[in-house]
C-alpha cells in the first residue's frame, strides 16, 4: 500500500432523524480507496454499508468530515467529472437496467455522455470491446433487452456500463446477492480481473463475508454507522478482536459446525448485550496488528 | 413409517406452445423428526415440490399421472377440498419465501393467531390469547407482542411470528422455502436454531429449501440435490459435504467461498 489512495471518506458523519431522535448512520467513517485494490465493507442490514456507498457516490451531502477524491476535497466540484471517476454497480440486476432500452442503449448512453468525440464506428466498438471485457459475446447480446438476459448476465451488463467511462473507483454494493450461487463466483472473479488489469480501486459492500473474504485485500466490519474493526481481510477474519466482528462470524453459515455440536458460542449466546454495546460510540482505536485495527466496545 | 413420502413426482408447467418439465420424477422420504434440506439454484424445480406437497400448486402447473405424494401414509394428491382444509396446517404447514411479508398489516398478531386457531379448532378469544402467549414463547418473543401489528416488529421477529402460526395445529410436517433468505446471518442463525431445538422437543419434521449449502449442511439430517428437475443426489448431510458424488455437488462446492481455512480457487463455469 505504498501508492497514496484515490478516494477517502475522512471522518465523515451522517446524521438522520429529527433532533429529537437522531440516527447515526454513519459516525466518524474514515477509509481509504487504493489502485489495484479491493476494500470489503461488511455488515448486517441497517448498519450504515449503503449510506457509506451514498456518501461516496456524492448522493448524500456529509453531515461533518469530508470526502477526498486523489487527495482534494470533492465538496462544490463538478458531479460530472466525479461521475467519470467513481462508478457504481448496484445490488439488483434486474431494476438497474432500464426494460425498454436494449443493451447496446445502456452501453452507449455513459459513452456519448462521457466521450462525446467518439464517432459512430468507433462507439460501436467501444461497446463491442466492453462487452468482451466482461465476457459477453457481442455478436449476441448487443441487441437483447434486459428480459431476455439472465441475472448474471444483466450484472455482466451493469458492470459494462460502469466501465464505459473508465473509472478509477468502482462502488459494488451486493453486486452478487440477488444470484445463483453458481453464478456469483464468476461475478466475483470479474471485478477482481477489472482490479488487476485495469487498477481498479473497488469498494465491495456485502453482508457475505466469506465472498468479501475472497475478493478483497482489506475489510472493514461496519455495525451502527460505525467502523469497529478493520485492516487486512485474513487478519481481521482470523483473529477478530471486536465482539461484534465474533458475532458476526459465528453467526456465518459454516458446514464444518453442526447446530448444538462443538463449543457454545460466547457472542452467539449474549447477542442482545453486544448489538446494545456496539451501538453505542465505540472507544478509542486500538492496535491489534501491523494493519489491523479496533475500536473497543464499551465495557 | 416416513412422515412424508414422494414416489415419481412429474410436474409439468403446460404452456400453449411448450411444455416445461420442471420436476422429473423425484422420489424421496422424510422420517418422523428428520430435518431434510432440499438444494438447488432458481429454476431447479425445488418451491414446485414444496407447493405441491401442500397441494398449493395452480394450473399451468400439472402434476403427471403416476406421481405420489404420501403424508403419513394418505395419500394427498387423492384429497377432495374439505379433506384439504383439514390436511392443511394441521398435517403440512408451510413457511414462504417472504414470510415476514405475508402476515396482515391491519390486523393484530393476536387477531391473526386467533383466526387459524378459531377456524381449524373452534377456540373463543381467551382461549386463543393464552394458546397464542404459549406459541410466541416457544419461539422467543414476549407475549406482550400480541397487541403488536406486524409493522412494529422487525423482519425477524415478523419470521419468528409466522413460524409461531404454522405450528399452533402441532403440524407433523413444517415445509420452510427459503425462509431466512431476506433476513441477516446473525438473525437467520437465531431463527434456525430455534426451529431445530423444537423440532427435537415438538418432534415435527422439517422439509428445508435453501440455496445456501453451507447453512444447509449444519442444520439438515440428510440433503437432496436438485438440478433441473431431477433429484440427482440424496445423501447425509456430511456426506454432501465431505464425499459429494454427483459432479453437480462437487461444482456447487467449488463455486462456494470458504470463510476458513484454503481458499477456493474458483472457475466454477
Amino acid at each position: 500500500m505504498n501508492s497514496s489512495p484515490v478516494l477517502a471518506l475522512d471522518n465523515v458523519s451522517k446524521v438522520f432523524g429529527r433532533k429529537d431522535r437522531q440516527v447515526f448512520a454513519a459516525r466518524s467513517v474514515s477509509l481509504a480507496l487504493y489502485p489495484g485494490r479491493t476494500l470489503a465493507l461488511v455488515g448486517e442490514s441497517g448498519s450504515g454499508k449503503t449510506t457509506a456507498a451514498r456518501l461516496i457516490m456524492r448522493e448524500y451531502q456529509p453531515d461533518a468530515g469530508q470526502l477526498l477524491f486523489r487527495g482534494a476535497p470533492v465538496a462544490g466540484s463538478s458531479l460530472k467529472d466525479y461521475r467519470a471517476a467513481v462508478q457504481m454497480v448496484f445490488q439488483d440486476p434486474f431494476s438497474a437496467l432500464n426494460p425498454a432500452h436494449t443493451v447496446r442503449h445502456h452501453l452507449e448512453r455513459p459513452l456519448r455522455l462521457h466521450q462525446p468525440k467518439l464517432g459512430r464506428v468507433e462507439r460501436q466498438a467501444a461497446i463491442a470491446e466492453l462487452l468482451g471485457r466482461v465476457k459477453l459475446d457481442p455478436v449476441l447480446i448487443t441487441s437483447k433487452y434486459p428480459h431476455e438476459l439472465s441475472g448474471g448476465q444483466r450484472q455482466r451488463i451493469s458492470i459494462a456500463r460502469a466501465l464505459a467511462v473508465n473509472p478509477a473507483v468502482i462502488v459494488a454494493d451486493e453486486p452478487t446477492s440477488m444470484l445463483d450461487v453458481s453464478v456469483r463466483l464468476g461475478i466475483l472473479n470479474l471485478l477482481n480481473d477489472m482490479k488487476s488489469q485495469l487498477g481498479l480501486a473497488l469498494l465491495y459492500i456485502t453482508h457475505d463475508i466469506a465472498t468479501a473474504r475472497y475478493v478483497s485485500e482489506d475489510i472493514m466490519v461496519m455495525y451502527a454507522g460505525q467502523i469497529v474493526e478493520w485492516g487486512d481481510t485474513e487478519s481481521v477474519l482470523g483473529n477478530p478482536q471486536h465482539p461484534y466482528t465474533r458475532l458476526l462470524l459465528s453467526a456465518v453459515p459454516d458446514p464444518d459446525r453442526r447446530f448444538g455440536e462443538g463449543r457454545p458460542d460466547d457472542e452467539l449466546g449474549r447477542i442482545d448485550v453486544i448489538r446494545r454495546q456496539t451501538a453505542l460510540p465505540q472507544a478509542e482505536v486500538r492496535t491489534v496488528g501491523a494493519n489491523h485495527f479496533i475500536r473497543p466496545m464499551p465495557e | 413409517m416416513s412422515v412424508l413420502s414422494v414416489r415419481n413426482l412429474s410436474i409439468d408447467y403446460v404452456g400453449a406452445e411448450a411444455i416445461f418439465s420442471a420436476v422429473k420424477d423425484v422420489s424421496f422420504d422424510i422420517a418422523p423428526g428428520e430435518f431434510f434440506g432440499l438444494a438447488g439454484e432458481s429454476g431447479c424445480g425445488k418451491s414446485t415440490i414444496a407447493f405441491a406437497i401442500s397441494r398449493l400448486h395452480r394450473p399451468p402447473a400439472l402434476i403427471r399421472a403416476g406421481s405420489q405424494i404420501l403424508v403419513d401414509g394418505r395419500d394427498v394428491l387423492g384429497l377432495d377440498d374439505a379433506q384439504l382444509r383439514q390436511f392443511r396446517w394441521r398435517e403440512v404447514a408451510m413457511v414462504f419465501q417472504s414470510a415476514m411479508n405475508s402476515l396482515n398489516p391491519v390486523l393484530t398478531i393476536e387477531a391473526q393467531f386467533h383466526d387459524v386457531l378459531n377456524t381449524h379448532l373452534g377456540l373463543s378469544r381467551a382461549q386463543s390469547r393464552s394458546r397464542a402467549a404459549e406459541l410466541l414463547r416457544l419461539v422467543d418473543i414476549s407475549p406482550d407482542r400480541l397487541s403488536a401489528y406486524p409493522h412494529q416488529c422487525s423482519g425477524g421477529m415478523r419470521q419468528r411470528i409466522v413460524i409461531a402460526i404454522c405450528l399452533a395445529l402441532n403440524p407433523k410436517l413444517l415445509i420452510m422455502d427459503e425462509p431466512t433468505t431476506a433476513l441477516d446471518v446473525v438473525v437467520q442463525r437465531e431463527i434456525l436454531q430455534r426451529i431445530d431445538t423444537l423440532r427435537k422437543e415438538l418432534g415435527f419434521s422439517v422439509l428445508f429449501i435453501t440455496h445456501d449449502l453451507g447453512l444447509m449442511v449444519q442444520v439438515s439430517d440428510r440433503i437432496g440435490i436438485m438440478l433441473e428437475g431431477e433429484l440427482v443426489e440424496v445423501a447425509d448431510a456430511q456426506t454432501i459435504y465431505r464425499t459429494p458424488r454427483h459432479d453437480y455437488t462437487k461444482r456447487l462446492w467449488a463455486s462456494m467461498p470458504r470463510l476458513h481455512g484454503a481458499q477456493i480457487h474458483g472457475d466454477a463455469s
